[in-house]
């Protein structure tokens, strides 16, 4: 029989998962997910998870645990330090995997490796060598696994600049040619586990949808783009997830075609604070309207509604005013 | 040029000293107080660590008293300090202050790097002088240091505590005062014949606990609601796992000086419960546990600023540490709205029942960590 692991759909998951899917299946290793997050999940992670910590951390624990009542022979719960030269993920996710396996007692083995781009990306190629030794492959076996891994995550990256719907680009289907665009649009900022994760978000993106609104993420926009954006700042932002949202609301700020932004932040987020306060600056700036949201478990869906609503009614004003003098101008 | 340098505890004395040392006129934003911290919290972003809010109100402050460049530790991360500077920076323009920023950031591995930017801050001062410079603000930060664990060890013991706090106050004064290397090392000296001639207790001894965490709650006596001398005034000494010098070391002269208590070995000792560094001093707060707990303190406590991120790493682990070594652990998170009276209770109470443990055989103490949030 086939060696079993478990993916916690969250966090990095929603960065990451086209790499470990294809390097895991083409060691001809089962994978199981834990699924979309959902109320029970949640309330899992709740439980487990310090009271203190932000709302993405106890989803993720929540995940977790879910695994832990499937049957897997594995956990994949790797330390991902860095994965991209000069930067690094959030401290947090630095200090897992201790922090899950202190916290949720009894876990079926831990598959993790210590990933750390942050000098040479070669070493992508090692921590993956090394997670598929520790499954018992040899070097031949798992060197084409990791070849097609790299080209699954690629595509992956590619669909969701094209604007892609997140599940679909994570099976990797194409962009059909879609209607062309009218009315408003609406950039929300955010790290790719609050903006994908519809129990976390609150589903806003459908929300936005629901009202008319044309949504675009900052995975939407290509690193160059962003380096571009960032080249100014004196000081290199040295979080990877939080470049990107930076150099993407720069991007989005100057953006004739955006017509406001949304930062969507959840409470107890470390970088988020800094970054975000950053963009509203910008923002305010050069007159864009900005509405952040910082959610937590508490957040009501109601409350949300009205706030979008309220929002997206401010820049359909807005809109008609501008045509209008323009029109007249 | 006028330059100033946000608080960190006593990090104003050595600092000053450099800066006056250089011929550089120096301005010490006044003291951290309420006022501070609601300026700061005005201007900062909501969701922004303490240590952050007090610095933008340090440097409001400094601006009004006529600073105009404001020098910043740097960092390339994964926590946040490493940013900031450049953040606070931006928060003063939209305000209005235009203020220079100069960060000290050693360029990964180069202390010459390091030694350019003091250079250049220095208007090109001779490297002789500079080297001076940083070597006299450094030996009064090790100086700071040994005086504050004089004042560790006899506060508990004092029968009169406040004699000692008098104490503490002028010698802080005077080694401010302090401009040479003689004088540094008189007021050390006075300060302990001072401190030993305070009546003590008799036939007590204290219960030792350490203090480890984040490391502006460590040493800002405002940040950390003034829990060393709670303690010492409830009959407990303290110890904590970072002092001024130790911090200066590592974070700006990589290691290569002396501390007065070095902070190196902390990361190996938290190697079995935390194999990777988190960013800020999350090993070092898992290391510096385990070290009270080889040491057999008789409890821990943990201070950490609402949301910080590597402590929040360390908070989840010091359970485990606290049951290897048997050791109670008291997670305090502090955030803006925290007063001194809520705290006063918990560490009465936390003093209370390390007492009682005290007095039953040790297999038969129960661990405990507890987790409490002082705010609104
Ligand atoms: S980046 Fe923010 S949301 Fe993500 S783990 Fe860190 S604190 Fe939580
Ligand atoms: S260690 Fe914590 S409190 Fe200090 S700067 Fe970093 S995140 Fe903020």
């Amino acid at each position: 029989m086939g060696i079993k692991v478990g993916i916690p759909s969250a966090l990095l998951y929603f960065y990451y998962y086209p790499l470990w899917e294809k390097f895991l299946q083409g060691l001809g290793v089962e994978i199981v997910l834990s699924g979309p997050t959902s109320r029970p999940i949640f309330a899992r992670g709740v439980r487990l998870a310090n009271d203190e910590t932000c709302l993405p951390v106890k989803v993720f624990f929540g995940h977790v645990a879910t695994l832990q009542q499937l049957e897997v022979d594995y956990i994949f719960l790797p330390r991902i330090v860095s994965m991209e030269r000069q930067t690094y993920l959030c401290p947090k996710l630095l200090g897992f995997p201790e922090v899950v396996t202190a916290l949720i007692p009894d876990l079926p083995p831990v598959l993790t490796a210590d990933f750390n781009l942050r000098k040479d990306k070669r070493e992508l190629d090692y921590t993956l060598q090394a997670v598929g030794r520790q499954l018992g492959f040899t070097l031949k076996q798992i060197a084409p696994a990791i070849a097609a891994a790299k080209l699954a995550q690629l595509r992956f990256e590619h669909l969701m600049q094209a604007g892609q719907d997140f599940t679909l680009a994570l099976k990797g289907r194409g962009v059909e040619s879609s209607a062309p665009e009218s009315g408003l649009t609406i950039a929300v900022l955010g790290h790719a586990y609050m903006l994908y994760d519809g129990f976390s978000s609150l589903d806003l993106q459908s929300k936005l949808n629901k009202l008319g609104v044309k949504v675009v993420t900052p995975e939407r926009v290509p690193p160059s783009l962003i380096d571009q954006q960032l080249a100014e700042l004196p000081k290199k932002i040295f979080w990877s997830h939080s470049k990107r949202i930076l150099g993407a609301g720069y991007a989005f700020g100057v953006d004739p075609g955006v017509h406001g932004l949304i930062h969507l932040s959840c409470f107890g987020c470390g970088p988020d604070s800094m970054v975000g306060d950053m963009v509203e600056r910008m923002c305010r700036r050069y007159a864009k309207p900005f509405m952040m949201l910082t959610l937590d478990e508490h957040t009501g869906e109601a409350g949300l509604v009205t706030r979008l609503e309220a929002y997206v009614d401010m820049l359909t004003r807005r809109a008609e005013l501008e045509s209008n003098v323009s029109a007249h101008g | 040029m006028k330059v100033t340098f946000p608080h960190m505890g006593n990090m104003w004395i050595p600092v000053k000293a450099l800066f006056d040392y250089l011929e550089i006129e120096f301005i010490v934003p006044p003291p951290n107080s309420k006022h501070t911290l609601s300026v700061g919290t005005q201007h900062s972003p909501e969701g922004a660590c303490l240590p952050f809010k007090l610095n933008v109100g340090n440097l409001i402050d400094a601006a009004k008293l006529g600073a105009d460049t404001f020098v910043m530790t740097g960092g390339v991360g994964p926590c946040r300090f490493g940013y900031y500077g450049e953040l606070e920076r931006q928060i003063l323009h939209d305000l209005g202050i235009e203020m220079e920023l100069i960060i000290l950031e050693p360029p990964e591995g180069s202390l010459l790097g390091l030694a350019k930017r003091i250079k250049q801050a220095a208007s090109h001062k001779p490297w002789i002088k500079i080297l001076g410079a940083v070597r006299f603000a450094y030996r009064k930060a090790v100086a700071m240091d040994r005086i504050e664990d004089l004042v560790h060890w006899a506060r508990p013991r004092a029968e009169q505590p406040l004699a000692i706090e008098t104490i503490y106050r002028r010698a802080q004064t005077e080694l401010n005062e302090a401009n040479n290397s003689a004088a540094i090392e008189h007021v050390v000296k006075r300060t302990r014949e001072q401190v030993l001639a305070v009546p003590r207790k008799q036939d007590f001894t204290p219960v030792k606990v350490g203090i480890v965490g984040e490391i502006y709650t460590l040493l800002d006596p405002f940040a950390s609601l003034d829990i060393e001398r709670h303690l010492g005034h409830l009959g407990v000494e303290v110890d904590r796992s970072i002092y001024l010098s130790g911090w200066i070391n590592e974070h700006i002269f990589q290691g290569v000086n002396r501390a007065y208590k070095e902070v190196k070995q902390y990361k190996q000792l938290a190697h079995p419960f935390l194999a990777h560094s988190v960013g800020g001093h999350g090993q070092e707060t898992v290391g510096g546990t385990v070290e009270f707990g080889r040491q057999e303190f008789a409890g821990v406590i943990h201070l950490l600023p609402l949301s910080c991120m590597p402590e929040i790493v360390a908070a989840s682990i010091l359970p485990n540490v606290g049951r290897q070594y048997n050791l109670p652990v008291m997670t305090l998170y502090i955030d803006e709205q925290s007063g001194q009276a809520g705290v006063l209770t918990r560490l009465e109470a936390f003093v209370d029942l390390i007492n009682r443990r005290q007095s039953q055989p040790s297999c038969e103490r129960e661990v405990r960590h507890e987790q409490i949030v002082f705010g609104g």
